[in-house]
């Protein structure tokens, strides 16, 4: 049989056929984008009815202004951050793959309903999208990082000037003995007495360190955990020096970037602390280090936001929106 | 050709249908918070995550001030009161737009819904008055105690100078606290012996002390402290005092009970899952 006579054999069919599928295709991604919880749905010329009173409907949007006094500019913030960061950031596969192993992780140890509720506060509505609501903050983080790097000058430099940021790597020799007691001003002092195998040790790591990389001689004595990272512990900075005991945060910041110290003893032991400057990169890869600049600069994220939104042609009607991405008078002339 | 223009009549009702169900509720550009690489964000989208965070009392009072509406209620009435709390809110806290009420207009509704809740509450009350007089016995008395009798014959002696009940408890008392309405029935503080004192006393005469050596609680324990009574029964005629006794029976109304009381003579269905939940997991009882 031809095509033509196929066609007017069966076109009629084909047409209510196709007809009909657009019309359950339709169905089926309406119900899907929109919420799928609805109990016996009502809506008026497309707005869903939440509730109505002997007969009067109420809108979901006429109780958005009543629900505002709860979350309201955040909520907006939030929703246009996941709108602009989204495009404006790629998830990258290793971003992938981290949001799902947290995902489980989560799923793994916190109960269903808190998760979801931790979900709806975030503009998510199902536990699958446990993944993406991390995707997104991972996303974030980098969009706020590559920020800052670009705008060094204005949110980065005067919290590394204040903070004197440093990466710092040790070797450790644990010693059996070490002595608690006090010098002559109180201060909490530890002297060592270490075994004759203890200061073997420590004398053959001097030793090397005199020919080889500190990295290298820190990975094969260290009986710290870092050892496996070449003694590497990472950004140390006035603020958050006080995680480590005393003499061991007084020396590491009293180093100069390039420094190494003598061998110090602390309640764990023998150390010996290495500083090397820190980049900007180190600076945001640390998460402390952010929190830092975010306490020094509570405006950097919405300008960020506000500077990209409009750079993707982002139009903002809601004036409380517009209002929480621009910063007030006081914070512009005190930044 | 027949069969085609239906055909193809059915093709473009279906296509018209799925318009419909896109974009019709962005019709109103107010519904639009933001929109940018291809998506509308409107207040409807946004609601949900609102939701999500605590507030549920917000939707409650708004249920009422729909309530209110739904009566034709007067609220009209309440403008004045409701301006001099804007004012006050505005002088004292420097509030200006009232962003975080959802604005002036969402303000002044849920101010209006309280004073509409309060008048519920005091016709509620009134309505019920029949039902407090029985189980309340309520007189209108001034009364004090004191721990040593000569502390309240000096105060009785100072009303008998003319000295106001008040000042005469508060000089000589140590129950510096002066009770007027009194509940008898309902009272379960008040010793049984003073309460067969106000059943049996005529009311209008000058105060007396009452010397109680041993009284008896409403459960029917025995206790042993000597007290004395100074009272003053001013009143056993409801009428001579309904009004206070009524502000006081509405004040004891709690608020969710008023408010599912107000419901229960509204038709409210709800339409949409998680605020139902979100209601009824907030306001158990309340919509059922």
């Amino acid at each position: 049989m031809e095509t033509k006579e196929l066609l007017k054999k069966y076109g009629f069919v084909m047409i209510i056929g196709l007809a009909l599928l657009i019309f359950v295709g339709v169905y089926i991604a309406d119900s899907a984008g929109k919420r799928e919880t609805y109990i016996d749905t009502k809506q008026v010329d497309g707005r869903y009815v939440l509730y109505s009173v002997d007969g009067q409907d109420y809108f979901a949007d006429d109780l958005y202004d009543t629900l505002y006094q709860g979350a309201g500019s955040t909520t907006e913030v939030k929703a246009l951050g996941h709108n602009v960061i989204d495009k404006a950031v790629k998830a990258t596969s290793d971003m992938e793959q981290y949001a799902a192993s947290y995902a489980a992780y989560l799923l793994q140890y916190y109960d269903e309903p808190t998760i979801l509720n931790y979900l709806r506060q975030e503009g998510y509505h199902s536990l699958d999208d446990l993944q993406d609501m991390y995707l997104y903050s991972l996303k974030q983080g980098e969009f706020i990082s590559d920020y800052y790097t670009s705008h060094y000058d204005e949110y980065v430099k005067d919290v590394a000037e204040t903070e004197d940021p440093r990466i710092i790597s040790h070797i450790l020799v644990k010693l059996a003995d070490v002595e608690e007691t006090t010098d002559e001003e109180g201060n909490t002092i530890h002297i060592a007495h270490p075994t004759e195998e203890e200061s073997k040790k420590i004398e053959e790591i001097l030793k090397e360190l005199e020919t080889r990389e500190f990295s290298d001689v820190a990975a094969q004595y260290s009986d710290d955990g870092s050892a496996a990272n070449g003694g590497k512990l990472g950004l140390v900075t006035k603020t958050n020096a006080s995680k480590y005991v005393k003499e061991f945060a007084d020396t590491s910041l009293a180093l100069k970037p390039g420094e190494m110290s003598e061998v110090i003893t602390t309640t764990y032991g023998y150390h010996i602390i290495l500083a090397e400057e820190a980049t900007t990169e180190d600076l945001l890869a640390d998460s402390d280090f952010l929190q830092q600049i975010d306490t020094a600069h509570p405006e950097a994220f919405t300008t960020a936001l506000k500077e990209a939104a409009d750079a993707q042609g982002v139009k903002i009607y809601s004036e409380d929106l517009l209002a929480a991405l621009t910063p007030s008078t006081t914070e512009s002339e005190a930044n | 050709m027949r069969k085609f223009m239906i055909a193809l009549l059915v093709l473009l009702l279906a296509g018209c249908s799925s318009n419909a169900a896109k974009g019709a509720q962005v019709s109103d550009p107010t519904q639009v918070i933001f929109e940018g690489n291809g998506k509308k964000y409107t207040k409807e989208d946004l609601y949900y995550t609102l939701l999500s965070y605590d507030y549920p009392s917000a939707l409650l009072y708004d249920m009422v001030y729909k309530c209110a509406v739904s009566e034709k209620a007067d609220l009209s009435a309440y403008d004045e009161e409701i301006d001099s709390t804007i004012e006050f809110y505005k002088m004292y806290y420097g509030m200006t737009d009232f962003a975080e009420y959802g604005g002036e207009e969402t303000f002044r509704r849920l101010l209006a819904a309280s004073h509409f809740l309060e008048d519920k509450k005091k016709a509620f009350a009134e309505a019920d008055l029949a039902t407090y007089l029985e189980n309340d016995v309520p007189v209108l008395a001034k009364l004090a105690y004191f721990d040593d009798e000569e502390a309240a014959q000096k105060a009785h002696d100072m009303i008998k100078e003319g000295s106001t009940f008040e000042m005469a408890v508060l000089e000589n008392g140590y129950d510096t606290q002066v009770t007027e309405t009194i509940y008898l029935d309902s009272n379960e503080t008040l010793p049984l012996q003073v309460k067969e004192f106000f059943h049996t006393a005529e009311a209008g005469l000058s105060p007396v002390i009452t010397s109680i050596t041993q009284t008896t609680d409403s459960s029917g324990n025995t206790i042993d402290t000597a007290r004395y009574y100074l009272i003053d029964l001013i009143s056993k005629d409801v009428n001579d005092f309904k009004d206070g006794y009524l502000s006081i029976k509405t004040e004891l109304i709690e608020d969710n009970d008023a408010i599912k009381k107000i419901f229960a003579d509204h038709e409210i269905v709800f339409y949409d899952q998680e605020t139902m939940d979100k209601m009824k997991s907030a306001y158990e009882g309340m919509f059922d």
